[in-house]
């Protein structure tokens, strides 16, 4: 992978920057509600199939891996924090993977 | 500033106000550090697992700075997607960078190096820390952006480092990071918004007739068409609409 990286991290970068800059160039631009509405549903959608793919695209997609995700997902619902999934997440991965 | 410049004592004056003004903001943003480092951290563990080289790694935090894209391009690489679809998702997980600058775009009256310097540092949590220190002002907003830069870029740092002490990260289940980055991201979106749903049981579906990098694309039209959708029945129902 090294290497081939840079270009596709420069050209997110350029690409990230001209969204921030966008709004500040195009003051005056209208966003109708439904419209604002839809853009907060993009991010829901496509991470919800990130987490798909990234469960289940693995080599080895056993059940540990959805295990972990499920104990994640619980502790996110509780807590509302990152650091929270991540390692109810991890713990309950390894208690499987070692089981 | 820019009009205090005809005279050494108002420019002083300014300028030290900014600075000011900076400061505030930067230690305003001071609380986020604790959500933005394990963040970072969990995105240069993420990296390293997906082949990123620390310096790739940090390189992604400098120029892109968003965990929500940077965590997905870790995935997105570790699942080999073509460069094109990685740039394309990337970038549609941050349409919403679009309102949050037209807010900042509205409420501040900027100059085009203001601009150009703005754009780099704009962020929703730094957004929230400035607007909520009185009137919005540009030295604030961006003594907060320079806070969450520093925070993200710390815990980017972290985590190569931790990542690159384990020897074998696929062994020890590293690859999971970037999945339950995304459901710690997720799930206060769904309970917060029930229409959340809709979309992520589309992508649910979708995810199993399409190849990966497509599918996933293809859950953020279905998000599009959901919310423009539930959008106008909301508009439909809401008190005073033309019947």
């Amino acid at each position: 992978m090294s290497g081939d990286a840079l270009w596709p991290i420069l050209a997110m970068g350029a690409g990230v920057y001209a969204l921030r800059l966008s709004g500040l160039v195009l003051r005056a631009v209208e966003v109708p509600p439904a419209w604002e509405r839809a853009f907060g549903l993009v991010p829901v959608a496509l991470l919800a199939a990130l987490i798909v793919t990234s469960l289940t695209g693995s080599s080895e997609g056993g059940p540990d891996r959805l295990i972990g995700a499920a104990a994640g997902a619980v502790a996110a619902w509780w807590s509302g924090r990152m650091w929270a999934c991540i390692l109810a997440g991890m713990v309950a991965y390894w208690l499987v993977h070692l089981l | 500033m820019r009009d205090a410049a005809a005279s050494g004592g108002p420019e002083r004056g300014g300028t030290a106000r900014a600075r000011g003004h900076f400061m505030q903001g930067f230690v305003g943003l001071l609380p986020l550090w604790a959500g933005a480092i394990p963040a970072g951290l969990a995105y240069g563990v993420a990296a390293g697992g997906a082949g990123l080289s620390p310096a790739e790694a940090q390189l992604m935090s400098v120029v892109v700075f968003s965990a929500a894209a940077q965590v997905s391009a870790a995935a997105l690489i570790q699942a080999g997607t073509s460069p094109l679809v990685l740039v394309v998702t990337v970038l549609a997980l941050n349409a919403q960078l679009i309102l949050l600058s037209l807010t900042v775009g509205r409420r501040l009256r900027l100059s085009w190096p203001e601009r150009l310097l703005t754009a780099l540092l704009l962020t929703d949590g730094a957004y929230g820390v400035a607007a909520g220190q009185g009137p919005l002002r540009l030295p604030t907003l961006l003594g907060a952006g320079a806070s969450m830069f520093a925070a993200w870029n710390l815990g980017t740092a972290l985590g190569t480092a931790l990542g690159g002490a384990v020897p074998d990260p696929g062994r020890f289940g590293i690859d999971l990071v970037a999945p339950l980055t995304f459901l710690a991201v997720l799930v206060p979106l769904v309970r917060t918004r029930p229409a959340a749903l809709v979309a992520g049981i589309a992508a649910f579906g979708l995810v199993r007739v399409l190849p990966g990098g497509v599918a996933v694309l293809g859950a953020g039209v279905v998000g599009i068409a959901a919310g423009a959708l539930i959008g106008r029945r909301d508009d439909e129902h809401a008190p005073g609409a033309v019947e």
